[in-house]
């Protein structure tokens, strides 16, 4: 690299003694000689010697023009070697805008500081050279947009455009397009590629990479000069809200729910009486906190803290709490939504006879008490969720749209008017539970639900397994739930050694074969220890259906008679209460993906998230499914993202959307030797944030300059020709 | 005493050009001899190689058979009763052969010297020849270059320096020559001993200079180089890049002289000195003459240096 590039040039000066030695070859005075005998002697004893002479001494001379003029263009070698000087630079910023990067160190905030740096790089490439800014943190974006050559407008629009989010730091993701953009972007093809990533180097993202991280790095350092820089601080001092969750996804108006929120202290320093906050409803102006409570969490702990809420009235309900700012603001605050429902209805269809509360005759009684439960504190008190009982001959009397979920618990047949009506509600959002029993009949259950008929069912029922325990014989073989697949939301609070000894405690004597098909739409909710599925789950349009080997009852397992009978239950029935509706509370950078009906197709949506200022309009698309959605991308920032459809009535949504805290909380910082150690194909330049940053940076990036050793070369020749010279000249 | 001849001679030719009676009057004071006895029909200063009954006694000695006893001296054999013969010497004409170099080569000046080599060399002869028939000995010329171009009889005469006057102004110098091929073409022609001056600035090899050299010593003449030169063939004093175009058809030949130089003097003094020791182991008086010496004073050195070998011999 040459820093005066166009003085490069001038080594074509060293063509001046070449061209003054071969037009002195061409002008030659004449003379008539007689002696020719004695000058050809001289000649051919001479003229060799006398040759290689002139020869070295002028090369010696260019030698020197060439290294002065070389010395004025001041190359330089860097790490990577002697850059080609005709090559123009083809510069990355990689600038992390993370959550992390929003610490604020008393003076400024780190991403301040880092877009001071990156105007730094900038300023520093030389014109001609191509840029491209891209801010990573969860996503990779290029708020400047497409590579440019256009240097002075990049540096002026960072401050501008150049903004920080709350997401994580996805370092590979990064990279990786980095890695093609080099690959296919024209203009880095045949440049001198500069990477620049300026982050605060905390250490989880460098820790949570792939496998495949280490040949990226490599490849990205082999074609590319990497400069690492810091923009952190020394500061790893922070407390952070990692989660705020309520303890039932289902709300209904009126009932008390319980929000858990979790804090943890990422600092060194145990943190006595930490006042926490909880909002209900908060408007951003003026908020009063509904509750505050006060925590200890000491030194790299977590804490957890509790909050009841009580809604009145149904819909999207936000959440939130909040801690004391520290230097880290961006974890100090979390955001939730919570879906309040007027009244949770359950149709219980039952096989043999409706209205019987004994739950031995019955095939619903412990359903009803298990989906409803009396507190046993306040028996009179309501559940949010209202049960009624039907036998299957009344099943098509009752209007499906007044139920939010149907529940056919051991039904032998159902009139076909009345199936119409429940797929068209179970495709419109409704839940449908179907437990299959002595009653059932799988050829008929297919032909009614299934595959023969509106394809509602997840699984074609098959041939029964096992028998059926009777009383004062020997109990047949049992079979318990499977404990090692309960990643399905239904069964994931059983995902804990209590919870598993609890499940491992159900018997299963029968139950039915249930032909899970290959389909996207179709899941195993849990598994038998005898490896037959015992629950599936289908998305059918907007609803859910889930289909149970075994009936309601204890007649064929005692899995009613269980404490786990009751969880597996409410969360059933809130799933399929919620129906298979996009997630409210989401991480912040995923974007927000609405689901509506076909009906609201062509209505406008208007979003608002947490910068007014970034209001949008959208309209749903019709889906593959028969329903509408629409997707907003832009959620960088955690906080309330209101979505109003524009319709009479209007219908109003709340996404919250938060960061990832577990990761970005954490200001542990990597060590560049460390990155060395675990990447050690990973060539980078490492360069810290310090006051004579622009230097640091200008040195590094030149490398060692060449000029003083030129400059020492040209007296070294010039002494050279002239000793030589000297040594050479004839003596009279 | 006046040694010029003002009338014009033939074709114009002026023999004053040649005879400049400032050379004429520094060098006539010496003595032109042979150092050896030459025959001569003329009496003056060179002594004859016959001793007889002549002018002059020149010594005795004893008599042996054959001596013509006419020539006895009796005194002696009266004295000392031994047989001894009376010899006398003579002094008599010479003839002196100038054979003159007119190749190319001699064509080159310098601006250092007056006249090129050939004009100097012309000066050379014509002066010679005037001092020799002054002395009422005969002279004669050869003038050649790739060969003996031309010949003048030996004679002694006014006119007889006209014409070779005449012959040196109107020779036209060729481009080869070969000195030892001329000297022994010249050996054969001339059939009486006597002093062959070779006046040639010598730029043949040595081997062949000498080769011819001792023919004519081996005819028994008494042998005279005068090598001429020119200041910048003996200088060689060239700077810068010059293009040398030799004059006897050599290629030319671009070269930074200055550079050359030292070896350039090393193979001329090489090639002086080879033929100068030939020159005085074969008894042959030799002379350089740098041609930016004004003639009287060549010529004047020459003949002392060779009186003086003359009469230490």
């Amino acid at each position: 690299m040459f820093l005066n590039s166009l003085l490069i040039y001038g080594t074509a000066l060293g063509a001046v003694p070449i061209i003054i030695h071969l037009l002195n070859k061409r002008r030659f005075r004449p003379v008539t000689w007689a002696a020719m005998e004695f000058l050809m002697n001289a000649i051919q004893k001479n003229a060799r010697r006398l040759q290689l002479r002139d020869i070295i001494l002028m090369l010696i001379r260019a030698a020197a023009i060439m290294s002065l003029a070389m010395a004025l263009a001041r190359p330089a070698v860097s790490a990577k070697g002697f850059l080609g000087s005709g090559m123009k630079t083809g510069a990355i910023i990689l600038l992390d805008n993370s959550l992390s990067m929003g610490y604020n160190n008393g003076r400024e905030m780190r991403f301040e500081g880092a877009k001071r740096l990156s105007k730094q790089v900038i300023s520093q490439l030389e014109a001609g050279s191509w840029c491209g800014l891209f801010t990573f943190s969860d996503e990779v974006k290029m708020p400047l947009g497409e590579p440019s050559p256009d240097l002075n407008y990049m540096e002026q629009e960072v401050d501008r455009s150049v903004l920080l989010s709350d997401g994580g730091t996805n370092i590979e993701k990064a990279l990786q397009r980095v890695k093609k953009v080099f690959e296919t972007h024209r203009e880095y093809q045949t440049a001198n590629r500069e990477l620049y990533i300026i982050t605060d180097m905390q250490s989880r993202p460098w820790n949570d990479v792939s496998s495949s991280f280490k040949t990226l790095v490599k490849e990205i350092s082999a074609t590319a000069v990497v400069y690492l820089i810091n923009a952190g601080d020394a500061g790893s001092e922070n407390v952070s809200i990692i989660d705020l969750a309520a303890t039932d996804t289902l709300a209904a108006v009126e009932t008390p729910i319980s929000f858990v929120v979790k804090i943890k202290n990422f600092g060194s320093t145990d943190i006595q009486g930490l006042p926490v906050d909880f909002y209900i409803d908060p408007t951003g102006n003026n908020d009063k906190a509904n509750e505050r409570a006060t925590v200890t969490v000491a030194s790299r702990e977590t804490a957890s803290v509790t909050f009841e809420a009580k809604f009145n009235k149904g819909g999207d309900h936000k959440v939130e709490v909040r801690i004391a700012d520290d230097r880290l603001m961006g974890d100090n605050r979390r955001y939730a939504t919570v879906e309040v429902v007027e009244d949770s209805r359950i149709l219980l269809v039952d096989g043999r006879e409706a209205g019987n509360e004994d739950p031995i005759a019955s095939e619903t009684g412990f359903l009803k008490f298990a989906i409803s439960p009396v507190d046993p504190e306040n028996p009179t008190k309501q559940s949010a969720v209202v049960t009624e009982t039907v036998a299957q001959q009344r099943f098509s009397d009752r209007n499906l749209l007044n139920y939010q979920t149907v529940v056919l618990a051991n039904v032998s047949s159902l009139p076909q008017s009345a199936l119409t009506v429940l797929e068209k509600q179970v495709r419109g959002g409704m839940g449908l539970m179907v437990f299959l029993g002595d009653q059932s009949d799988g050829v008929v259950m297919n032909g009614l639900l299934g595959e023969n008929g509106p394809k509602l069912l997840p699984a074609k029922i098959g041939a029964i397994w096992g028998e059926a325990p009777i009383p004062g014989e020997k109990m047949p073989q049992a079979h318990t739930f499977a404990t090692d697949k309960l990643s399905h939301p239904i069964m994931s609070d059983f995902n804990s050694s209590d919870f598993a000894e609890l499940l491992s405690a159900t018997k299963v004597y029968r139950g039915y074969d249930l032909e899970v098909p290959q389909d996207d739409l179709v899941s195993v909710v849990a598994w038998l220890s005898n490896g037959k599925p015992a629950v599936v789950e289908k998305k059918v349009g907007s609803g859910f259906v889930l289909l149970f080997a075994f009936p309601p009852t204890t007649a064929w397992g005692n899995l009613p008679t269980q404490p786990t009978f009751p969880i597996m239950m409410q969360r059933a029935v809130n799933r399929l209460t919620l129906g298979n509706r996009a997630p409210k509370n989401v991480p912040v950078t995923l974007p927000i993906h609405g689901i509506v009906s076909a009906a609201d197709q062509n209505t406008v949506v208007r979003i608002t998230p947490p910068q007014p200022a970034q209001k949008k309009e959208t309209r749903p698309e019709l889906t593959t499914d028969g329903r509408a959605a629409f997707d907003f991308a832009d959620t960088d920032k955690a906080g309330f993202y209101d979505i109003v459809l524009d319709r009479t009535p209007k219908v109003s949504m709340t996404y919250a959307l938060n960061p990832n805290t577990e990761i970005e909380s954490n200001l542990d910082v990597v060590m560049p030797a460390t990155l060395k150690t675990n990447f050690p194909d990973f060539d980078f330049s490492y360069v810290a944030k310090t006051e004579d940053f622009a230097r640091a940076l200008a040195s590094e990036r030149r490398g060692t300059e060449l000029w003083p050793w030129l400059i020492g070369l040209v007296f070294v020749l010039l002494a050279l020709e002239s000793v030589l010279a000297n040594r050479w000249a004839p003596r009279d | 005493m006046s040694l010029i001849n003002a009338n014009p001679t033939q074709k114009g030719v002026k023999l004053s050009r040649y005879i400049d009676p400032k050379v004429l009057n520094r060098i006539d004071k010496l003595e032109l001899g042979a150092k050896m006895v030459v025959e001569g029909f003329m009496a003056g200063w060179h002594r004859s190689p016959y001793h007889g009954f002549s002018v002059e006694f020149a010594q005795h000695r004893e008599y042996t058979m054959g001596d013509d006893p006419r020539h006895l001296d009796w005194k002696i054999y009266a004295k000392a009763g031994r047989y001894h013969i009376k010899q006398y010497e003579v002094e008599t004409n010479f003839v002196a052969h100038i054979l003159h170099d007119a190749s190319e080569s001699m064509l080159y000046g310098s601006p250092k010297a007056p006249m090129n080599k050939l004009e100097y060399a012309n000066f050379i002869t014509a002066a010679l020849s005037y001092l020799i028939t002054s002395q009422t000995d005969s002279v004669s010329v050869g003038i050649f270059n790739e060969g003996l171009q031309t010949y003048i009889e030996p004679k002694q005469s006014r006119a007889h320096i006209h014409r070779i006057c005449h012959e040196l102004e109107a020779t036209k110098p060729a481009k080869k020559t070969d000195v030892g091929d001329i000297m022994h073409n010249f050996s054969e022609r001339i059939k009486r001993r006597g002093i062959v001056i070779l006046v040639s600035d010598l730029l043949d090899k040595p081997e062949q200079i000498m080769d011819g050299l001792n023919h004519l010593r081996f005819a028994r003449h008494e042998v005279l180089v005068m090598h001429v030169m020119d200041p910048y063939e003996l200088d060689f004093p060239f700077d810068g890049n010059i293009k040398f175009e030799g004059l006897e058809g050599y290629d030319p030949i671009m070269c930074q002289p200055r550079m050359l130089r030292k070896s350039y003097l090393e193979a001329l003094n090489k090639h002086i000195l080879a033929v100068k020791t030939a020159c005085e182991r074969n008894k042959v008086d030799y002379a350089l003459i740098n041609t930016a010496q004004p003639l009287e004073v060549a010529l004047q050195t020459f003949l002392q240096s060779r009186a003086l070998r003359r009469v230490g011999r």
